[in-house]
């Protein structure tokens, strides 16, 4: 059909012939281009760049899959271990429960009481955390059936894919080879170039199709995976948060119950200044006098409120019914002051929604809560006497060891004291219910009131004295 | 094949080269067809078109190369440019990045083809005046400063497609009668086919005794 006036191409006619010749010799061919291209492949030649480059953006969607698939196993692990350490940590606390009970069982002083008090709260709360591992264990069965159905199938479509590339990539090859020598006009060039040309074809379509499923398959994968992330996390979030308020709910009772006990020595008060400044403070500021709660309880009422009052007025402790510290007291309880700063900050500084929950949750007393449990948590018996300081001195007339648990008085140096001030931001009203708290025992407390109405300016004055009703309403 | 008595002196090799989707293959059907193919699947390699023309009274078969101009095709359709004799770079000017490309399409057709191979620019969609991304001026400066012909035309609507083969055909001739274009050289991408029965012997590179049976 060549020549002629036609100016007809007789290559036009098989120009788009679908079928392809299926003779063995041909899929022989098919089989050694594919191979080569496969050999290629995992020998790790430089494959031709233009290839590469128009394959960026599938390269691009494989990179991510593979991302999604090791960070699943990672999580999987996380977990495993998470679970295991509230494991050993619940039993550690359970332990050290038993062993405060039988202490504290065998001690007579008041001492004893509150050991067995502080036993019984730590075997509650090693208790409660084990019901952290409830929702664990659901996040952990989720994104493991996350892994072996969805990430799995995702993965057959992506060998799949791989297999399909092979054999274009191959096709291609083959292709560069036959043209090397090609002339339209030999019949039998023109004939191989034709197979090669069908062969392409059709392995172009496989693969642009299987691309497109590996893209959104891919891109299925990862919305599905936050999906599930979001709703499990939630779960385990309100689990951690209730343990949280029921531990610190008990805490805070010991602490409220046991305020005003002095068994130790102790040498800060914190609560009126920075942490920092003060222990620079204290540091420079050695007063004589090292006071043992025996002696508080009994006499210096009034005085040690005088001196109190003046003493805070001052921000500089001149008169001394506050310890003065031994450097290393200072050094201590700074660093759990700052601790606690940091605990709290960052309680309060969690995103939004979380603080927004934690408010529900403990409403304004929240920094009551908060204090007294991390400050229980983390220090114990030992840290609790330093919050005890102050209130040494709120009762010094206090012979009432049986006061309300559920009073809160015991907030109020904490409220006062530089824990909480980042919460103070977060939480207004903190202070309201401490002071408002605070009276339970007696009138003598009235100037302690004072002293605490002078320092918080959000504070109701008309509410002091108000005891028993305000009382009454915060103890949930 | 034939024995009957060429009606051609001379084959040209073209090859027509550019981005995907700027309208090689239309161009190619416009001109062979004369008829515009608005569903276009992509090309796969290569595909061909001949017709013949007439240039200086000279009768000349083309032989067209339509290549594709998918990125993942370069590699293949790299070994087309081998002795032709005249290229058409076919960019879409309602779409700039096709014609960004240009350079890139000069290079490879500057360092695969031999030195006299006549290039010569093509604006195709000439049609789609209000969608124009590049500028007329523009083009033809290119053009200029790299010594190329310049046209822009239609392959819907079949404005200046006869043109831009015949112009490129033209140069070729003249380049022959000149003497610049060496008939014996290899790869130059011009076939002589003095008129006698018996395909005469066959200058440039490959292919011997290809035309017709040899009977």
């Amino acid at each position: 059909m060549e020549g002629g006036n036609c100016g007809y191409s007789r290559e036009y006619f098989d120009r788009f012939v679908q079928s392809q010749d299926s003779s063995v010799v041909n899929k022989f061919q098919q089989k050694y281009w594919k191979t080569k291209q496969t050999l290629i492949k995992v020998t790790g030649k430089k494959e031709d760049e233009h290839v590469v480059a128009s394959d960026a953006d599938l390269d691009a969607k494989l990179e991510l899959f593979h991302s999604i698939q090791r960070t699943c196993m990672e999580l999987l692990k996380v977990i495993e271990q998470y679970q295991r350490r509230i494991c050993l940590l619940s039993q550690e606390e359970n332990e050290l429960g038993r062993f405060l009970r039988s202490q504290g069982s065998q001690d007579k002083t008041r001492a004893g009481k509150i050991m067995q008090a502080t036993g019984k709260a730590l075997c509650f709360s090693s208790q409660q955390r084990l019901a952290l591992r409830t929702p664990l264990c659901r996040l952990y069965q989720e994104v493991e059936t996350f892994r072996y159905r969805a990430i799995s199938d995702t993965w057959l479509t992506v060998n799949r894919m791989e297999q399909s590339r092979t054999e274009y990539r191959g096709a291609l090859l083959w292709m560069k080879d036959v043209s090397q020598e090609l002339d339209p006009d030999t019949y039998k060039q023109m004939e191989k170039f034709r197979k090669v040309q069908a062969q392409v074809r059709l392995t172009k379509t496989s693969f642009d199709k299987l691309k497109n499923d590996v893209c959104q398959k891919v891109d299925l994968l990862g919305a599905s995976r936050c999906n599930l992330l979001s709703h499990v996390l939630t779960t385990y979030q309100t689990t951690l948060l209730h343990f949280w308020e029921k531990t610190s709910h008990t805490m805070a009772a010991i602490h409220e119950s046991f305020k005003g006990c002095q068994l130790y020595e102790f040498s800060a008060l914190k609560g009126f200044q920075d942490p920092m400044n003060k222990a620079s403070d204290q540091g420079t500021k050695k007063k004589g006098k090292k006071k043992s709660k025996a002696k508080a309880e009994d006499e210096e009422a009034s005085e040690t409120v005088d001196d109190l009052l003046i003493s805070v007025n001052d921000e500089n402790h001149n008169e001394d019914p506050i310890q003065e510290e031994d450097l290393l007291s200072a050094a201590q309880d700074k660093d759990g002051m700052t601790l606690l700063n940091e605990i709290l900050g960052s309680t309060s500084l969690d995103d939004g929604d979380f603080s927004h929950e934690w408010r529900e949750v403990f409403g304004e007393d929240e920094a009551a809560n908060s204090a007294a449990k991390t400050s229980l948590t983390e220090f114990q018996l030992e840290k609790e006497s330093s919050f005890f300081l102050p209130s040494q001195l709120l009762d010094q007339n206090m012979n009432s060891l049986q006061s309300a648990v559920s009073g809160w008085a015991m907030s109020i140096p904490q409220t006062v004291s530089q824990a909480t001030e980042p919460l103070v931001g977060a939480n207004q009203n903190t202070s309201k219910p401490a002071v408002r708290e605070i009276t339970e025992p007696s009138k003598d407390l009235s100037a302690w009131f004072n002293l605490f109405a002078d320092l918080d300016p959000l504070s109701n004055p008309d509410a002091i004295g108000r005891l028993d009703k305000e009382h009454e309403l915060l103890n949930a | 094949m034939t024995t009957a008595p060429y009606n051609y002196s001379y084959i040209f090799k073209y090859i027509i080269i550019g981005d995907m989707g700027v309208g090689k293959s239309c161009l190619l059907h416009q001109f062979t067809e004369k008829k515009f193919m608005a569903d276009c699947p992509h090309t796969i390699g290569v595909e061909f078109g001949t017709r013949i023309i007439e240039v200086s009274g000279q009768k000349v078969k083309l032989q067209i190369w339509d290549t594709a101009g998918q990125e993942r095709f370069r590699a293949v359709t790299r070994s087309y440019y081998r002795g032709a004799a005249g290229a058409l770079m076919v960019y879409d000017i309602t779409r700039r990045s096709t014609y960004n490309h240009l350079s890139s399409w000069l290079t490879d057709a500057r360092n695969l083809t031999n030195p006299n191979t006549v290039i010569i620019l093509i604006g195709n969609k000439a049609d789609l005046e209000a969608q124009r991304d590049v500028t007329y001026e523009e083009a033809k400066q290119f053009a200029e400063e790299n010594g190329l012909l310049f046209l822009e035309a239609s392959a819907k609507t079949g404005e200046n497609v006869e043109d831009a083969f015949l112009e490129a055909a033209k140069k070729i001739y003249q380049n022959i009668q000149d003497g610049s274009l060496d008939l014996n050289a290899a790869e130059s991408g011009v076939q002589h086919k003095p008129t006698a029965p018996q395909g005469g012997r066959l200058t440039g590179d490959a292919q011997p005794q290809k035309e017709g049976c040899s009977c």
